[in-house]
C-alpha cells in the first residue's frame, strides 16, 4: 500500500510538471445579439418560473395569468428566437454551441415546436387540472419503467424517445394534442423542448 | 559518448522494466463475483439501465444511433473515447459474453479476456452495484436487438493508446473495498448513498479530478468536469443550499429537467435527466435528494 501511495504521489507530479498551461479565457461582458437573447431566455426562465410555481401549487392557478405567460413565451420562440442565433455568434459569455448552426434544422424546428407548444399552453390554460404536485404523470416519474417504452420484447425497443435525436424532434404530441391536454401536463410538454433544446445546444461554462 | 548513449538506453530499459513491474503487480482488487444462479429481470433491469444511464452513453441518440450500438463522442483531456456496441451482436457487440463476463466488466473494469477498461467506463462506481442489478441489467442488454455494426473507436494519442495505460490508472487509482453490497433497501439514506456513488455515479461528473483522471475524493461532490471541458457544479448540501436547492425543487429538477430559476437543465445534465432520473421512482429521487443534503454522507 505504500508502495501504491508513493507511485501515485510520482506519477501525479510527472503529470503536474508536463501538463500545457491551460489558456486564460477572458470573459468579456455580452454586447449586441448575444445580450440580446441573453435577455430574452432570462425573460422566458422568469415566466417558465412563475408557471411551473403555479402548475406545482405553490401558488394559486389562475388562468388568465397562464395565457399571459405563455403568449409571453410564444412572442420569444419560433422565428423571434431564430434570428437572434445568426452564424457564428457565441462570443462572450454566450453558452450556445456551433452545432446550433451545424444542425440547424433540428434547432429551428425545436424553437418553431416551442412557440406551437406555448400557443397550445395558452389555450389548455383553461382545461381541469391534473395532479397538482410534480407534475409526473407527463413525464412517467411514477412508474417504474416510465410509460411503457421499456415494454414489448425487450428494452427500448423502437420506442420513440430514443431514436433520432430525442423525444421533441418531431416525435413531441401534436400542438392541438397539447391544448386538449390538462394545463401541467401541456406544460410539462413545452418545457420538454426547452430541455431538448439546451441538452443540444447549450453548453454551461461555468 | 558512447556511454551516454548507454547511460539512455539503460534508464529507457529500466523505465519499461518498472512499469512493466508495476503493471504485473497483484491488484488489490476483490475476486469476481460468482452471479451464475441469479436469474435476471428484463423488466427490473431495463429501469436498472435508467439508474446507471447506460442508455445516455452507450447510444448515439443525437445521430440516430440504435439503441446501445455505441455512444456519441466523450471528449476529454486524454482523448476522444466512443462508448462501444454492447448490443447481443456476437461480432460487434457483447453477444458472446457470460454474465460473468459482464459482471467482471462492470465491477472490474476489465474485459472478458482481462483488458483494462479506461475510466471513461464508470466500473468504479458500477463495482458498488448489486448482484441482483447486475443479472437484471445484464438480462434488460440481451434484450435490445443486436447491432452488426462497430462503434467508432477510440481516439486516443500514443502511448495512452495502449492497454498499459488504463492498466496502471488501475493500478494507482482503482481500488474498490471488498465488502457486501446491498441496494440500501427502504431506507433513504441508504438508498440515496447507493444511487448516488454506485449506479448513478454523480461523482464521475461532479467530483474534481486530478491530472491523471482519478477523482478527488477528498472533495467529493466539490463539482467538476463533464465532457468536453462541460462544467459540472458542486452538490454538496452546503453548495446545493447557496445555489438555491432544496430538496423539494431537486426532485422536481431531476423529474423534469427545470430548475429553481425557470431554466433547464443543458448539456450533459439534461441528457442524464431525459435518458435517466425523468424515469426514477419517487422513492428513488426522494432517497438521491435526501442523501445529497444529508450533513453527514455514508
Amino acid at each position: 500500500m505504500k508502495y501504491r501511495s508513493f507511485a501515485r504521489l510520482i506519477v501525479v507530479a510527472i503529470a503536474l510538471v508536463a501538463a500545457p498551461l491551460s489558456a486564460l479565457m477572458a470573459h468579456s461582458g455580452a454586447t449586441g445579439v448575444v445580450k440580446e437573447r441573453m435577455m430574452m431566455m432570462k425573460d422566458m426562465g422568469d415566466s417558465v418560473k412563475a408557471l411551473a410555481a403555479m402548475m406545482r401549487g405553490e401558488t394559486a392557478y389562475d388562468a388568465s395569468k397562464v395565457k399571459a405567460l405563455a403568449s409571453d413565451i410564444a412572442a420569444q420562440s419560433g422565428a423571434h428566437m431564430t434570428e437572434k442565433f445568426p452564424e457564428g455568434s457565441i462570443e462572450g459569455p454566450s453558452e450556445a454551441t456551433p452545432q446550433i448552426w451545424q444542425r440547424w434544422q433540428s434547432f429551428d424546428a425545436l424553437a418553431q415546436q416551442l412557440e406551437a407548444y406555448a400557443g397550445a399552453l395558452q389555450q389548455a390554460a383553461d382545461n381541469p387540472r391534473g395532479a397538482p404536485a410534480g407534475g409526473a404523470s407527463m413525464m412517467g416519474g411514477n412508474s417504474m419503467m416510465g410509460g411503457g417504452m421499456m415494454q414489448g420484447g425487450g428494452m427500448m425497443q423502437g420506442g420513440g424517445m430514443m431514436q433520432g435525436g430525442g423525444m421533441m424532434q418531431g416525435g413531441g404530441p401534436a400542438p392541438e394534442h397539447l391544448a386538449s391536454m390538462p394545463p401541467d401536463a401541456a406544460f410539462a410538454h413545452m418545457t420538454q423542448t426547452c430541455s431538448s433544446c439546451h441538452e443540444q445546444f447549450r453548453k454551461k461554462k461555468q | 559518448m558512447k556511454s551516454s548513449k548507454l547511460l539512455v538506453l539503460a534508464s529507457v530499459v529500466i523505465a519499461g522494466l518498472s512499469v512493466a513491474g508495476f503493471v504485473a503487480l497483484p491488484l488489490d482488487k476483490p475476486v469476481p463475483r460468482s452471479l451464475g444462479s441469479v436469474e435476471g429481470d428484463i423488466q427490473r433491469g431495463a429501469y436498472v439501465a435508467r439508474l446507471s444511464a447506460c442508455i445516455t452513453c452507450h447510444t448515439d441518440t443525437r445521430n440516430g444511433g440504435q439503441v446501445l450500438a455505441g455512444g456519441a463522442p466523450i471528449k476529454t483531456p486524454f482523448g476522444t473515447f466512443h462508448a462501444p456496441n454492447i448490443t447481443p451482436d456476437k461480432e460487434f457487440g457483447i453477444g458472446n459474453w457470460t454474465l460473468e463476463d459482464f459482471a467482471r466488466a462492470l465491477t472490474h473494469g476489465e474485459s472478458p479476456g482481462g483488458r483494462p477498461y479506461y475510466p471513461a467506463f464508470p466500473y468504479a462506481f458500477f463495482e458498488r452495484m448489486t448482484d441482483r442489478d447486475i443479472a437484471d441489467l445484464w438480462a434488460a442488454v440481451n434484450s435490445v436487438p443486436p447491432v452488426n455494426k462497430p462503434a467508432p473507436p477510440h481516439d486516443i494519442a500514443f502511448p495512452l493508446s495502449t492497454d498499459v495505460a488504463p492498466a496502471v490508472w488501475q493500478r494507482l487509482f482503482f481500488a474498490p473495498p471488498d465488502e457486501a453490497r446491498d441496494g440500501g433497501g427502504a431506507n433513504p439514506m441508504d438508498r440515496g448513498a447507493y444511487l448516488a456513488g454506485g449506479p448513478a455515479h454523480c461523482g464521475a461528473c461532479h467530483t474534481p479530478r486530478n491530472l491523471l483522471g482519478a477523482r478527488d475524493t477528498e472533495r467529493r461532490f466539490a463539482g467538476g468536469t463533464a465532457s468536453d471541458g462541460e462544467k459540472a457544479p458542486a452538490i454538496t448540501a452546503d453548495a446545493l443550499r447557496q445555489a438555491g436547492w432544496t430538496k423539494k425543487n431537486l426532485i422536481y429538477a431531476l423529474r423534469t429537467g427545470l430548475m429553481p430559476d425557470g431554466d433547464s437543465f443543458s448539456g450533459s445534465m439534461a441528457r442524464v435527466v431525459n435518458g435517466g432520473t425523468r424515469f426514477w421512482t419517487d422513492g428513488d429521487l426522494d432517497a438521491v435528494a435526501t442523501y445529497l443534503f444529508a450533513e453527514k454522507q455514508e
